[in-house]
């Protein structure tokens, strides 16, 4: 998001805060800091198919008064590539703007962003672009742009032949190379089967 | 058959509530089910971090120091669980969310093609059936049931499981109940009457 309020922050008298909903401490301020502004975006990662619970948290008390007549919108990112993944959160976040009485922007949709703190500078760079261009827009315009938003939620659903491409990595463990690799770090990759919780007796 | 029911209630004040999970419980129990119930109030759950030590250093095990490895081995080792929630803000409420996220250990970090999607491989043989069982606020629509239901579908099929029913509770809420879970027993039954009537 970072790239996001570059591009935003280009046009002239544009401010912007940042609350994160990970202090749950910080309820009351961040609710303080929704009654300032006039347009909100929920950014959050799909955890278990739909927002994190600290999310969920806040959700819960948020009142109508606070955000009536207010733009609200959000970003939804996951770590698996499709965005099919998180149109079903989409639903449910766009009924709670109508909820809440405020107008809803949209909910920005971008899978396959797993490990990206530690990709290459080239395997970012057009995604970040994006995301500076959105954010450019949004503050021209107050809005998210349609084709940025479309290029970004793509694939929807994996075609059949990146599947079968998938199904063949798979076959070779390739696909399982990063994880392996976190586990040997750990000296955990012998564990990495392990069913800690099963119980014979049961 | 072990059923185990989760009652993600904030408030114990709420006497619909107790009564959701007081019938629940004793359809169940009335089905010769050992049952186990579990209040998600009453025990010290944290959030789920996002740290994946449970898939990249201690394989499968949360390090999270609270209760949760109860709900992880409660759950594991069921037959069917049954989430029992309010709809808060029109959602499942905190607390359920707070379980569902913290059951990642009980999968793998690595990825599977299930039904075209990519979902995580299986860390142990059997998971259980999964159940919804919601309580409605005063705003809520049927829109709001299905958004829950559809999202409760897609956990179900990320858990590497399926649903056994998603409902709210109410009027004959416990005939969807026992539909659901007589099913296969119908279904068999069914089967067994179309071959005595074909010879």
């Amino acid at each position: 998001m970072d790239k996001f309020i570059e591009g935003f922050i280009k046009t002239q008298c544009n401010e912007y805060s940042i609350g994160y909903l990970s202090t749950i401490s910080k309820t009351q301020d961040h609710l303080n800091m929704i009654m300032e502004s006039e347009y909100i975006i929920i950014i959050f990662p799909l955890y278990a198919d739909s927002m994190p619970g600290r999310v969920k948290l806040f959700i819960e008390s948020m009142r109508t008064n606070d955000i009536r007549g207010k733009k609200l919108g959000f970003v939804v990112q996951s770590g698996f590539p499709e965005a099919h993944h998180s149109i079903f959160i989409e639903r449910y976040l766009h009924r709670l703007s109508d909820r809440l009485g405020a107008e809803y922007l949209g909910t920005v949709i971008k899978g396959g962003v797993e490990g990206i703190q530690i990709m290459p500078g080239w395997m970012t760079k057009k995604l970040f672009r994006q995301f500076y261009e959105l954010g450019e827009f949004f503050g021209q315009k107050g809005q998210f742009e349609a084709k940025i938003c479309e290029k970004l939620a793509k694939p929807y659903k994996m075609s059949k032949t990146n599947l079968s491409i998938f199904r063949l990595l798979t076959k070779t463990g390739l696909n399982d190379f990063y994880w392996n690799q976190q586990l040997k770090k750990n000296e955990a990759y012998a564990l990495r089967f392990d069913r800690p919780y099963f119980c014979e007796e049961s | 058959m072990k059923t185990v029911l989760i009652d993600c209630n904030p408030d114990k004040t709420d006497v619909v509530s107790e009564n959701m999970v007081d019938q629940t419980e004793q359809i169940f129990n009335d089905q010769g089910h050992y049952t186990q119930r579990l209040i998600i109030r009453d025990m010290n759950i944290h959030f789920c971090v996002g740290c994946w030590d449970c898939w990249v250093k201690t394989p499968g095990k949360c390090t999270i120091k609270d209760e949760m490895q109860l709900i992880h081995k409660a759950v594991i080792n069921a037959d069917h669980v049954i989430f029992l929630s309010p709809l808060k803000m029109g959602f499942i409420s905190t607390e359920m969310k707070k379980v569902q996220e913290r059951l990642i250990p009980l999968l793998l970090p690595n990825i599977d093609i299930v039904e075209d999607e990519c979902h995580h491989k299986k860390r142990y043989d059997h998971y259980p059936k999964l159940s919804l069982l919601l309580l409605r606020e005063i705003s809520t629509t049927e829109e709001d049931i299905k958004i829950n239901q559809d999202i409760f579908k897609r956990f179900t099929l990320n858990f590497r499981s399926e649903v056994l029913f998603s409902t709210t509770y109410g009027y004959k809420y416990e005939d969807i109940i026992y539909e659901a879970c007589n099913f296969e027993r119908i279904a068999e039954k069914a089967k067994e009457q179309l071959e005595a009537v074909n010879g």
